[in-house]
């Protein structure tokens, strides 16, 4: 059981000078509740941040990541040059004594990496929660209002299964699509072959049964026997040669169509300059931080650093890499602080490099492939003088460029591997170019006809079958290949039917304890059944994303938001985080919550305070507030926490923390001071009001329906509506008189309320605003329950007065016959 | 951050014997060691093609 006896903060968000918060009673070990009043930019956000900063493990505001303002935010901005540390602290409370003080701060030069005070204590703390012990208002609206996937992912924070939510997205997203690229590739190898064969056969189709046909019809011209399969085909390709006429125009002719053919064949990776791209851009990103990469060779140096200082026994020492000066224990925290961080970046080298390597392989393969153009290019040249393959020279030089910088890409800043689209073109166009001059020259050498077709007839045999014992290897590759996926998918499969049980088993957990939070938040007897379901519907996000499934006049509905109202989905929201909580939190105890009655409405309020009461009653809650209305009922609900106020802030002095003492003492101090008359009948009379509205509502007492919101009832009438209602139900008690006798100084108290004549100073005597209050309290407690901490209210199906627990009662009293 | 019950469960499949051993290895390292799911994927391509190789190799 760990609860907070201490948060200070110093040199933080809007806190400069060190503030504490004291969250024990003198004389107690065990730390109270706690609630805060501040009005709104009085400083009490910086506490929950400051709460937050040291509870996260990531050292992060979630909310101010949504308002882009990162880790620079976090120090106050004077601290700095004021030389004041910047830091919070939390003394804990747990039976064991485990955790004591712990800080967190940091240095102002290096503040994304803060200094544990104790970083084995702080894992510890770290992971005493499942779900963050601390909610804000906003959050329970971006809560119910999220989408399932984006639902989804809060729950896994909430319910502690981030880490199976991120291994199955892991899975999902990059492992899954890879494998799919992976798959493609494969295909695309198949594809150009296919088309290869397409081309020389000028057929529809690859299928072997075609081609043999295709290849039978040039034997068949050649005299041949026709084969029944394409191995006897090739085997037919020396017989055929044999017929080829000896002449040095038939051997120029010869070589040119096996050019020529080797050139319309020819077909070259254009995806290479996107897949090329794609990588520099990643690069460039891992380059931003050139000192990440300057690091990476210090590897070894930290390890062995590390090494030397487990043998080390002196309190301080020198890191062996910075120079700067640790006592040990934090010299080792800064060891692996800096070791993670290479960890981390040598990842991303480790991927940049492997991609790297697979690009690499396909530069390569571009590589021999234009090498072998070039060797056409060369033996066309020995016949055509005039061909010029100056784009194809240019081309193979940036292969061979790029292929170099991809050797050494990460940690080579000036490494290039930039392809230009232009010089892919260029090199088509000068191979369709050379193609026609390859032509036109073997129409000018005359050859017969014959001769033309029989080296025509040979080149294409011999082209057709490369490429059909490629297209054969690359099938077989394929097939290979899938067999393989097939299996990780298998795999896949199984591990993500684990983790999605695990979770629905999580959310099966929770339903029965949602729907009586719930309960207790709204008394909605026509929404029942609420369970968190995951949705494994098909769609892009199935089995990913989680929705919020209840029984809304017996009709299911999922998502609850087509239904529900603003008002009840924040219940719904509040429902889930307090069942989280209770659920997964066994071991932390304590609760921050930050304005999160706004997120209700006004006359439900009371019902959250209603759930903390009866559910949260071990737990230690901490609770900031701007709401001074709702402030004043957990001071009278909630006598046993410390009620504090935050007087006023300013930038360099930060919050004027004080006690705070109850409204009647206030008054009575007020009265104390002649100046402050006017001050202490302002004050009891918004008190009174305020409790007259409290009680009328309790009791059924009907007010006149206002239209306007500006137009609330007056004193007069809520004294009449109380007095008329006691005296319905309650017949002849001695507290309609008292009403009745405290009503008369309702003339002397409306002067300092709502409908006070704000022209008029005020001439009421100090012994009048005295008497008043004298009276006011002296009725009030007669509503009051000292036991359950609640006014009286009317209990409908009892028909009687009383408070929740029973022990205040208000017994009609039969009149007195005169 | 490695998840206990990841890790259990794979070790569970690899005892199993149904599921493919090199594939349950390297999600046990990816689990354990927080790297992301292009590294992984690269890490399955790369088993791929080596076994490939190897299959080749054999029939030669």
């Amino acid at each position: 059981m760990i609860k907070v006896k201490k948060i200070k903060l110093s040199g933080f968000r809007g806190i400069l000078n060190p503030q504490e918060l004291d969250l024990v009673i003198k004389g107690n070990s065990e730390p109270r509740s706690f609630v805060l009043f501040g009005l709104n930019s009085s400083g009490k956000t910086s506490f929950v941040d400051g709460i937050e900063w040291f509870l996260s493990e990531a050292n992060k505001i979630e909310w101010l990541r949504r308002d882009e303002a990162e880790e620079k935010a976090y120090p106050h901005q004077a601290a700095k040059d004021r030389g004041i540390d910047s830091l919070v602290e939390m003394e804990f409370y747990d039976l064991e004594n485990k955790f004591g003080k712990l800080i967190k701060s940091y240095d102002h030069s290096k503040i994304t990496k803060p200094i544990l005070s104790n970083a084995t204590k702080f894992k510890g703390i770290y992971s005493a929660f499942v779900i963050r012990p601390y909610f804000r208002y906003l959050e329970v609206v971006d809560f119910v209002c999220s989408k399932g996937k984006d639902k989804y992912e809060k729950l896994a924070q909430w319910m502690g299964f981030e880490s199976e939510f991120q291994f199955q997205e892991k899975i999902a997203r990059s492992i899954h699509q890879k494998l799919k690229d992976y798959e493609k590739v494969v295909d695309d190898r198949i594809v150009t072959f296919e088309q290869q064969i397409k081309q020389l056969t000028g057929g529809l189709t690859a299928i072997d049964a075609e081609i043999l046909a295709f290849c039978n019809g040039i034997i068949r011209r050649n005299k041949i026997e026709e084969c029944v399969n394409l191995n006897y085909i090739w085997g037919k390709i020396p017989e055929i040669s044999k017929n080829k006429k000896v002449s040095s125009v038939g051997m120029t002719i010869e070589k040119l169509t096996k050019i020529e053919t080797s050139l319309a064949t020819f077909v070259l990776k254009t995806s290479l300059h996107d897949e090329l791209d794609k990588l520099d851009k990643k690069i460039e990103v891992f380059r931003k931080d050139k000192k990440l990469i300057e690091q990476i060779d210090v590897i070894g140096l930290h390890t062995k650093a590390l090494d030397i200082l487990t043998k080390q026994k002196e309190n301080n020492t020198k890191c062996p890499v910075c120079g700067k000066e640790w006592e040990r224990e934090k010299l080792m925290e800064h060891i692996k602080c800096e070791l993670d961080l290479l960890r981390k970046t040598k990842e991303e080298k480790d991927t940049i490099e492997l991609e790297a390597v697979s690009l690499k392989r396909s530069i390569t393969a571009e590589a021999d492939l234009i090498k072998r153009l070039l060797d056409y290019y060369k033996d066309s040249k020995e016949i055509i003088e005039s061909i010029d393959n100056v784009s194809a020279k240019d081309y193979f030089s940036d292969l061979d460029s790029i292929g170099s910088a991809l050797s050494q890409v990460s940690t080579d800043v000036t490494a290039k591997i930039k392809l230009e689209k232009e010089k892919i073109n260029s090199v088509i166009k000068e191979k369709d170019a050379i193609a026609e001059i390859i032509k036109t020259y073997k129409t000018k050498i005359q050859p017969s006809a014959e001769e033309l077709k029989l080296a025509e007839d040979i080149e294409k045999l011999t082209q057709i079958k490369t490429s059909c014992k490629s297209l054969e290897e690359a099938r077989v590759e394929q097939n290979f290949v899938f067999e393989e996926i097939k299996k990780f998918y298998a795999l896949k499969d199984e591990v993500v039917k684990i983790i999605q049980n695990n979770i629905k088993s999580r959310f099966d957990e929770t339903s029965n304890r949602i729907g009586k939070y719930f309960g207790i938040l709204r008394n909605d007897k026509d929404i029942k059944d609420i369970k968190i379901v995951l949705n494994e519907e098909k769609g892009k996000a199935a089995g990913r994303s989680a929705e919020i499934e209840l029984s809304y006049y017996e009709i299911s509905v999922r998502p609850a938001y087509k239904v529900l109202s603003e008002s009840l989905l924040n219940s719904l929201g509040l429902a889930v985080y307090f069942t989280c909580i209770k659920q997964f939190n066994k071991e932390c105890n304590f609760i921050v919550l930050d304005d999160i009655m706004n997120s209700l409405d006004i006359d439900k309020r009371d019902t959250l305070l209603d759930l903390i009461e009866q559910e949260f009653s071990d737990y230690q809650i901490i609770l900031f507030t701007h709401d001074y209305y709702w402030f004043q009922k957990i001071m009278r609900r909630f006598p046993g926490w410390i009620h504090k106020k935050i007087k006023s802030w300013d930038y360099i002095g930060g919050a004027r923390i004080d006690y705070v003492v109850s409204t009647k003492e206030e008054i009575e101090e007020y009265l104390s001071d002649s100046t402050k008359i006017e001050e202490a009948g302002r004050k009891l009379g918004l008190h009174v009001e305020s409790v007259l509205n409290e009680l009328c509502e309790n009791i059924w007492a009907t007010v006149r329906y206002r239209y306007a919101k500006n137009d609330p009832p007056t004193m007069e009438e809520l004294f009449e509506a109380l007095h008329r209602r006691l005296k319905e139900k309650l017949n002849a008690h001695s507290i309609i008189n008292k009403v009745l006798e405290t009503k008369k100084y309702e003339p002397i108290l409306r002067n300092f309320v709502s409908h006070s004549r704000s022209n008029q100073s005020t001439s009421v005597s100090p012994q009048e605003v005295k008497r008043a209050a004298d009276e006011w309290f002296s009725l009030e407690s007669e509503f009051w329950c000292d036991q359950c901490n609640h006014f009286v209210e009317h209990h409908r199906s009892k028909d009687s007065i009383e408070c929740q627990c029973g022990l205040k009662k208000l017994a009609k009293v039969a009149s007195v016959a005169i | 951050m490695s998840s206990n019950l990841i890790a259990k469960h794979l070790e569970a499949l690899k005892n199993q014997n149904i599921f493919d051993e090199g594939f349950i290895d390297i999600l046990i390292e990816s689990d354990q060691s927080g790297e992301d799911g292009e590294t992984t994927a690269n890490k399955i391509i790369k088993l791929i093609s080596e076994r490939y190789d190897k299959s080749k190799k054999n029939k030669t």
